[in-house]
């Protein structure tokens, strides 16, 4: 076993990888290292033995032209670079489409919040008129039973419509912000 | 080394561009996929669909990276595929007990002369090494001992190259100090 600190430098030192100064140190540590030296020798045989039996085997003669044969029953690159510009324009297009249906889906949201608000206070002022002066009059009573049923719809319609003017007009502005 | 390459390929001459590559990296492709699959012919044959492969994405390179990077790792998949395709089929033949012989199937090295005894001791130590020391080894002296060649075509960064390699041979020392008939290299 060789020492751990200097096996390392040891297999970089018989690679020749050595910048000077750590050359010299290793081959004084292995002037008093039997076991290090012991190491080089080991790893000197295994590196020899290895370039014998690694060889590379030789590809075919025929190889390139085998290869021809079977680029020429291919169709050329060329056209499968015109068939990929063409999806590369297609995409390009359909992206621009569907950036213009987000922003389209971004007006709506903004038609639908106007709707709401305007239903949500068409609602509370027909509420008002209709309910103001039987409000005024019963309230104690009204406290203790339901409130009137055109108080009740008219509020939840434009509730729900306001709602759903918020969520579109916020769904669509996040999408268009991130295709933007 | 690639600039015609490139300028062939900025002006479409594909098939410029792709005579010039397999002239110049049709060894080097068959010596990568023989240190994944370790048989020279399924190497072989490897190479030609790795080339194939490429011819029918060089429209597709846009220079991002350099022709050699670019192509290295396409014959790198390509032979991984191969590789996780013969595990498959390995497991599935290994649930068959009457095949149990088909371990026997995987092509071990066949690189040199089969009679002479040290050199088939070298291959089957090779053979006990995990996957990722082998192929780095075998690379390593298919490649003149080039360690930048090895980190280029295995797509691996130098220093890994370098630590894989000295694991490597010592795994290597470690298995031959256990075979008294490869005393010698102990
Ligand atoms: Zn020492």
């Amino acid at each position: 076993m060789a020492c751990p600190e200097f096996e390392m430098s040891v297999a970089a030192w018989l690679e020749g990888q050595l910048p000077a100064g750590e050359r010299e140190a290793v081959e004084r540590h292995l002037i008093g290292c039997v076991e290090c030296r012991a190491f080089a020798e080991a790893f000197r045989h295994l590196d020899a033995e290895l370039v014998r039996a690694v060889k590379a085997p030789k590809l075919s003669a025929d190889f390139a032209a085998r290869l021809r044969q079977r680029i020429d029953a291919e169709p050329p690159a060329v056209v499968a670079a015109r068939r990929a510009e063409l999806k590369r324009r297609l995409q390009a297009e359909y992206e621009a489409g569907l950036a213009r249906m987000q922003r389209r889906f971004h007006s709506f949201g903004a038609v639908l919040d106007v709707l709401a608000s305007g239903c949500l206070l068409a609602g509370a002022a027909t509420a008002a008129v209709v309910n103001a002066p039987r409000l005024l009059q019963f309230l104690p009573a009204n406290l203790r039973g339901l409130p009137d049923p055109t108080l009740v719809v008219s509020a939840v319609v434009g509730a729900v419509f306001l709602l759903a003017g918020g969520i579109a007009a916020w769904r669509t502005r996040g999408r268009v912000g991130s295709w933007v | 080394m690639e600039d015609d390459i490139r300028e062939r390929l900025a002006a479409q001459q594909y098939r410029e561009a792709f005579e010039l590559l397999v002239e110049r990296f049709k060894d080097k492709v068959f010596r990568l996929a023989f240190s994944m699959l370790r048989d020279p012919a399924a190497a072989e044959d490897m190479a030609q669909d790795i080339f194939l492969k490429v011819w029918k994405a060089l429209p597709g390179y846009h220079g991002a990276a350099s022709v050699s990077t670019w192509l290295y790792t396409i014959a790198r998949n390509t032979c991984l595929t191969e590789l996780k395709r013969r595990a498959a089929r390995l497991t599935v033949s290994l649930q068959a007990p009457e095949l149990e012989g088909a371990v026997d199937a995987i092509p071990a090295m066949q690189t040199s002369d089969p009679e002479s005894g040290a050199g088939m001791d070298t291959h089957a130590m090779l053979d006990r090494l995990p996957d990722k020391y082998r192929r780095v080894v075998t690379l390593f002296y298919l490649e003149q001992k080039s360690y930048e060649e090895v980190s280029a075509m295995l797509g691996l960064p130098l220093g890994t190259v370098k630590t894989f390699l000295f694991r490597a041979k010592k795994e290597l020392l470690r298995i031959a100090s256990r075979r008294p008939m490869t005393a010698a290299l102990a």
